[in-house]
């Protein structure tokens, strides 16, 4: 039985960092219908910058925030720089975020070398803590993230859901030319919308960096689980997107635990599935 | 006639062509070119950029290493001529798979899905280790004997993969000229007008996968003999992305321009030492990709074509001036 | 074992018994009962929201019917599937000209002629003498646009692409075939032409022609069923309904027209 609640907890600590990762590259594809092959690099470029400024200050929350603002920065440039040109042509738009994320990555193999890095954190996120009711130790700094998560996705719901910035991209997502004919600055909501995403994912990738470790390669994992997640949660969703992490978080945990050769399997026969029975994702919108 | 252009020239250069330029450039560019050729058709005919042709190559790959000779002692040795076929027909049939499951999305969506798949297909090979031996998957894949030389010898390999080369692109003109054909390209155009005429889509959409499964397959088989070697090295992230690029430098809309940016492909990996620190690669091709896709988005053989016509218009015009 | 009541000879090349079409609460096509005999030209007239459009796509089965039955030369087919009605001779054309623009109009007529059957030999290219393939010739013609043949259907005007649908709905012996306003945007200088194709169209096919100008439908059809609200509200001869007073009410008595 112990096994079994670690291995949740493992599940729901890689579920928490699915969806802060899954939920940047959800609303950047549910506002403008852009496929970021580019989040995975700006992930991990957070997290190494993140890394970078706590190890030099000591600071482990000036690191988040550092990352997540270098993070949003590139992601912003990206948008202004390269993809806003190609505004509509979807299939372009990913080639060339593909493209940045091969220089991105390569860059960054070239600052950073080719070593796993971890964040070191502060005492109150060191160490473990005993969770009585389940008679069980667990890395305090993995809890703080699943609450962080759930923070992040509350408010980045009420974001959408409750202010006025959040009904203007609600509406974007739905209608994206009535926007720009009724007058809204809407290339502005997409860098902005872009520099979000980067944040999400930048934080992502320090707090990645404490809880697990970042390396190379993690900008590929971390992109693919985002697509594994809003491909079964459902595009542009937040909520879609929690949902998609929580199952492919715990189904890779317990595939690991319980039948190991399968893991990966696990993961893409929940996308299969999904997508027999709801190609638009669990709770995405049908496709127009 | 215009082919004869590009043949005459590819049948001779083996006689003026030392074996590194021969293996490493030529016959390397054809391998490629065909597993490119695979993603170049489904995105022409089909409509769909696939992420996971070189998944499809080393299906075939790692079949032909597990029913052959190999040095890691896994798998049932065949004979030649059941294994080949066997091979290409698994990479069919995974190809029929991709197809089916990818079968109602499109555009972006499709290359989530693709790509999803090609990478779980990549873990799976590291992990399992009854099949795909793990991580270091299968050395010693060695191809048939011909005569007392090897198939795999510099210029035996190259006409054999110039041979295959020309089957599949041939293959592909027949078979877009095909009712099958023909039902594909109107899948990609208009899927409900076609069901209107009582045609179903599943089953070209289906079919084309299958179909691009062959050729990436015969390009996989190509590729293990050439490497002499399958791994899970051969189907990660990394060829994922080459064939993709390979496809958008010749064109995605231009099956034969595969070829075209397979040889700028391999030419660029091979000199970019010199142009480069060779660990800088990556970001050469990146650049490369990227300037492709903003300043060519039709790719190098549209962008020669649309050269010649400039300049045939100027010709033209010139002597009635 | 029942026998078929009704021997194929005599029936209905198409009969509705009170069909319609709900969607939420609202009824788009409401209890319409009609029958066309084999061989005859029906015009469907209304105003833009009459229901037309809903009643062919109960009709081809891309609709499943709310309410009634439908009776294809006899056999009930309100519950058969698009294609099985497609197999049983009934073909449609589009309101909107919706073609597979990257296929030449030859490639195309190819299709409809051919469909998918023959098994394996379909991944096998198309032979130039194949029957098939003199088949789209034939219908390239009939429709009109037989210099067009090699031309690509993006390539196609307006006029032409709507000839086009009716070359693709005439092909595999039609038995029924219901058009969807062939007129609809095409210059005054085309619309002629379309009428002389429509009075071509071989006389043992039943025709049902959903059409705004009265020009043409009068000149083509020898009967006529006017639909409002989504209800058959008159029947007959173009100069019966001509005449019918509730038809000058809604096109003529203001609140209603289009």
């Amino acid at each position: 039985m112990t096994l079994f609640f670690v291995v949740t907890l493992n599940g729901l600590t890689l579920a928490a960092l699915y969806f802060l990762a899954a939920s940047g590259f959800s609303l950047i594809f549910g506002l403008m219908r852009t496929v970021n092959m580019a989040h995975g690099a700006l992930l991990l470029l957070g997290g190494y910058i993140g890394w970078s400024v706590a190890d030099a200050t000591g600071l482990w929350a000036l690191g988040v925030f550092a990352g997540g603002l270098g993070a949003a920065f590139a992601g912003a440039l990206v948008q202004i720089g390269v993809l806003g040109w190609m505004q509509g042509d979807e299939l372009r738009q990913t080639l060339a975020s593909i493209a940045i994320s091969i220089i991105l990555a390569d860059l960054m193999l070239w600052i950073w070398g080719g070593t796993t890095y971890q964040v070191r954190t502060p005492d109150w996120l060191s160490g473990g803590m005993r969770i009585e009711i389940l008679g069980i130790g667990y890395a305090k700094v993995r809890l703080y993230l699943m609450a962080f998560a759930l923070v992040v996705g509350v408010a980045l719901w009420l974001f959408i859901q409750k202010t006025r910035i959040g009904a203007v991209i609600r509406a974007g997502v739905d209608d994206q030319d009535m926007l720009r004919a009724l007058g809204y600055p809407i290339n502005r909501i997409f860098v902005l919308v872009f520099a979000m995403g980067g944040m999400l994912a930048g934080m992502a990738g320090v707090i990645a960096g404490s809880a697990l470790s970042i390396a190379p390669g993690t900008d590929l994992q971390f992109l693919l689980s985002s697509l594994v997640v809003v491909i079964v949660g459902g595009m542009g969703s937040v909520g879609g997107a929690a949902l998609g992490a929580l199952l492919i978080g715990l189904a890779e945990q317990y595939g690991l635990a319980y039948a190991p050769t399968y893991a990966a399997v696990v993961t893409f026969v929940i996308m299969v599935v999904v997508l027999a029975v709801r190609p638009q994702g669990l709770l995405g919108q049908a496709e127009a | 006639m215009r082919y004869l252009i590009v043949l005459i020239p590819a049948l001779l250069l083996p006689f003026v062509l030392t074996d590194f330029w021969l293996a490493q450039v030529l016959t390397r560019s054809l391998i490629l070119g065909i597993i490119a050729l695979s993603l170049s058709f489904l995105a022409t005919y089909l409509g769909v950029v696939s992420f996971a042709q070189a998944s499809l190559a080393g299906v075939a790959g790692y079949a032909i290493a597990y029913f052959g000779p190999n040095t890691v002692g896994i798998g049932v040795p065949l004979p030649f001529i059941v294994k080949l076929p066997l091979a290409l027909l698994l990479a069919m049939i995974a190809g029929a798979l991709i197809g089916f499951v990818a079968r109602r999305s499109r555009g972006i969506y499709a290359i989530m899905i693709t790509l999803a798949i090609g990478v779980a297909f990549f873990y799976f090979t590291r992990q399992n280790y009854v099949l795909f031996n793990g991580f270091t998957g299968f050395s010693g894949v060695l191809p048939p004997a011909l005569g007392d030389r090897s198939w795999g010898d510099p210029r035996p390999l190259y006409y054999l993969s110039l041979g295959v080369a020309i089957i599949c692109v041939a293959m592909v003109q027949g078979f877009v000229r095909s009712p099958l054909g023909l039902a594909v390209q109107a899948v990609r155009d208009a899927p409900g007008r076609l069901l209107a005429l009582g045609i179903p889509t599943t089953f070209p959409i289906i079919a084309a996968f299958a179909f691009s499964g062959l050729i990436a397959g015969s390009g996989g088989i190509l590729n293990a003999w050439f490497q002499e070697r399958v791994s899970s090295f051969s189907v990660g992230f990394g060829p994922i992305i080459d064939i993709l690029i390979i496809s958008v430098i010749g064109g995605l809309r231009h099956p034969t321009g595969a070829f075209v940016g397979a040889i700028v492909y391999v030419i660029l990996d091979i000199f970019a030492i010199d142009l480069i620190d060779r660990d800088r690669f990556n970001l050469l091709i990146g650049i490369v990709l990227l300037a492709i896709v903003v300043a060519a988005p039709n790719g190098l053989q549209q962008l020669a074509i649309d050269w010649v016509g400039a300049l045939r218009k100027r010709a033209a015009k010139t002597p009635a001036n | 074992m029942p026998v078929s009541p009704v021997p194929k000879t005599t029936a209905n090349a198409l009969e509705t018994q009170g069909i319609g079409k709900r969607f939420g609460g609202f009824w788009a096509v409401k209890d319409v009962t009609f029958s066309v005999r084999p061989g005859e030209r029906r015009a469907i007239l209304g105003p833009n929201g009459a229901g037309k459009t809903s009643l062919f796509n109960i009709l081809t089965g891309d609709y499943a019917a709310s309410s009634g039955s439908i009776r294809l030369f006899g056999e009930d087919v309100t519950k058969s599937s698009v294609p099985k009605r497609i197999k049983n001779g009934l073909r449609r054309t589009y309101q909107h000209a919706y073609l597979f623009d990257g296929l030449s109009v030859h490639d195309t007529l190819f299709l409809a002629v051919a469909g998918l059957r023959g098994g394996w030999r379909q991944i096998l290219p198309v032979r130039k003498s194949d029957p098939r393939r003199i088949e789209a010739e034939r219908l390239a013609e009939v429709c009109g646009i037989p210099e067009f043949l090699d031309r690509m259907v993006s390539d196609l005007s307006h006029g032409q692409r709507r000839q086009l649908e009716i070359g693709i709905a005439l092909a595999e012996d039609p038995k029924v075939l219901l058009l969807d306003e062939p007129a609809a945007g095409l210059s005054p200088a085309e619309r002629p032409q379309l009428s002389n194709l429509l009075l071509s169209l071989p006389t043992d096919v039943t025709v049902i022609l959903i059409e705004h100008d009265m020009d043409i439908a009068f000149r083509t059809s020898e009967s006529v069923t006017v639909l409002f609200n989504g209800q058959l509200m008159a029947e007959g001869t173009p100069d019966e309904v001509m005449a019918n007073k509730d038809v000058h009410e809604i096109y003529v008595g203001g609140t209603h027209s289009e």
